[in-house]
């Protein structure tokens, strides 16, 4: 079974914040793991992890034991990931919703690469549809690009009626 | 040269006479008033004269008659060179009026030929002149007419090259007047287009963009990506 990132997961900066919390969750345990081999009741919480990242605990425990071995792999593929993975933008006609930005990140990451990162923009002007941006690459898919190319054609409909 | 010949000789006229005038003027002075000296002189010559045969009476009496006969031969001959003289001056006066005469009266003729061969060499020379210029006028004439008709001729072709041009030009410019007023319409008419478009557009966007619902495009935004996923991972592929 193969890492994937979880689609809730997104953009380069939710990968360096879950990085930290997976280095934070790291330090801990090698620390609760020195403290119970020497024999300590006196034990610490655990940090406070965010969702993503206890799911991601959790699907790296199915592939691998969490330990601190386990556990320093999985930074080095989040490192990797957040190094070598594809990136892209894309902006949206309003702020994206969860749920439609999941439905977004599960499609590229199915169809384009499992391990893409992806942040979101919102410009109302484009009044509808997308663009992508993959750094010098842009693909205009907006309503408003479809209306200008489309404006021959407007106008030929508006002298019809 | 005539001129100076004639007063020349007037000259050496009038120098003649007064030669004459002088000689005649000194013997009448010399006759009219006798000198003493000339007297006094002249007796002792008739003193000197041999007289000794004859008594003193006589020699007396033959010295008056003589010195009374000398007197009037004296006289009768100063008064004939008188005469002479006065018939002398009349002939030189009339001798003078005459040549003067003939002179002036020469001069008038020859004046008058010389006005006369004057007025018909001016005659001639007018008659030429007129005739010169008869010519001239004539050629001049002819020559303008020639111009003239020369000048018609380039006119008429002139006339009939600028009409053509102007035909030409005026339906050139015809041309040119139908198609910038059929550009300026096509251009108006699409500047119309275009920003009724740009209307249209504007209004859409004013309208749609506050009634943005991402929730209801996510099935067409995965059905585009769908669409657009071949073309998407070539991009993608060369951006990598």
């Amino acid at each position: 079974m193969k890492f994937r990132l979880p689609d809730s997961l997104s953009s380069p900066q939710d990968l360096t914040d879950l990085l930290f919390e997976i280095k934070e969750y790291a330090k801990w345990k090698s620390h609760n793991d020195i403290l119970r081999r020497a024999g300590s009741k006196r034990t610490s919480k655990p940090p406070e992890i965010s969702k993503t990242a206890s799911e991601v605990l959790n699907d790296w425990s199915k592939i691998k034991s969490i330990d601190n071995e386990g556990i320093q792999e999985l930074v080095n593929t989040l490192n990797t990931i957040s190094i070598k993975s594809p990136q892209i933008n894309i902006t949206l006609a309003g702020p994206a919703p969860g749920d439609l930005k999941k439905k977004l990140i599960g499609w590229f990451r199915d169809n384009i690469n499992p391990d893409i990162l992806i942040t979101f923009d919102f410009n109302k002007t484009i009044l509808g549809g997308m663009i992508l941006r993959s750094g010098s690459k842009i693909f205009d898919w907006s309503f408003k690009k479809y209306i200008m190319a489309s404006r021959e054609k407007l106008i030929e409909e508006i002298n019809s009626v | 040269m005539d001129n100076i010949y004639l007063q020349i000789f007037l000259l050496i006229d009038v120098f003649i006479a007064g030669i004459i005038i002088t000689i005649a003027f000194r013997h009448a002075y010399v006759h009219f008033f006798p000198n003493k000296n000339d007297t006094v002189s002249k007796k002792p010559t008739r003193e000197k004269i041999p007289s000794a045969h004859l008594p003193a009476s006589v020699r007396e009496h033959l010295l008056e008659v003589s010195q009374a006969k000398f007197d009037a031969v004296v006289e009768k001959s100063a008064s004939e060179l008188q005469h002479d003289l006065n018939g002398i001056i009349n002939q030189l006066n009339k001798r003078v009026e005459n040549l003067g005469q003939e002179i002036v009266n020469s001069e008038i003729k020859r004046y008058q030929t010389d006005i006369e061969q004057l007025r018909k060499q001016a005659e001639a020379n007018l008659t030429a002149a007129q005739a010169d210029i008869d010519k001239h006028q004539t050629e001049i004439k002819a020559k303008y007419a020639e111009q003239q008709a020369e000048l018609e001729k380039k006119y008429a072709k002139r006339q009939v090259d600028l009409e053509s041009q102007i035909t030409l030009k005026q339906a050139e410019l015809e041309k040119q007047l139908e198609d910038t007023i059929k550009t300026k319409e096509e251009i108006i008419i699409k500047n119309i287009d275009t920003r009724l478009g740009d209307a249209v557009i504007s209004f859409l966007n004013e309208t749609l963009q506050h009634n943005v619902d991402l929730g209801a495009q996510s099935d067409y935004l995965i059905s585009m990506l769908n669409e657009h996923k071949d073309e998407f991972k070539k991009g993608l592929k060369n951006e990598i």
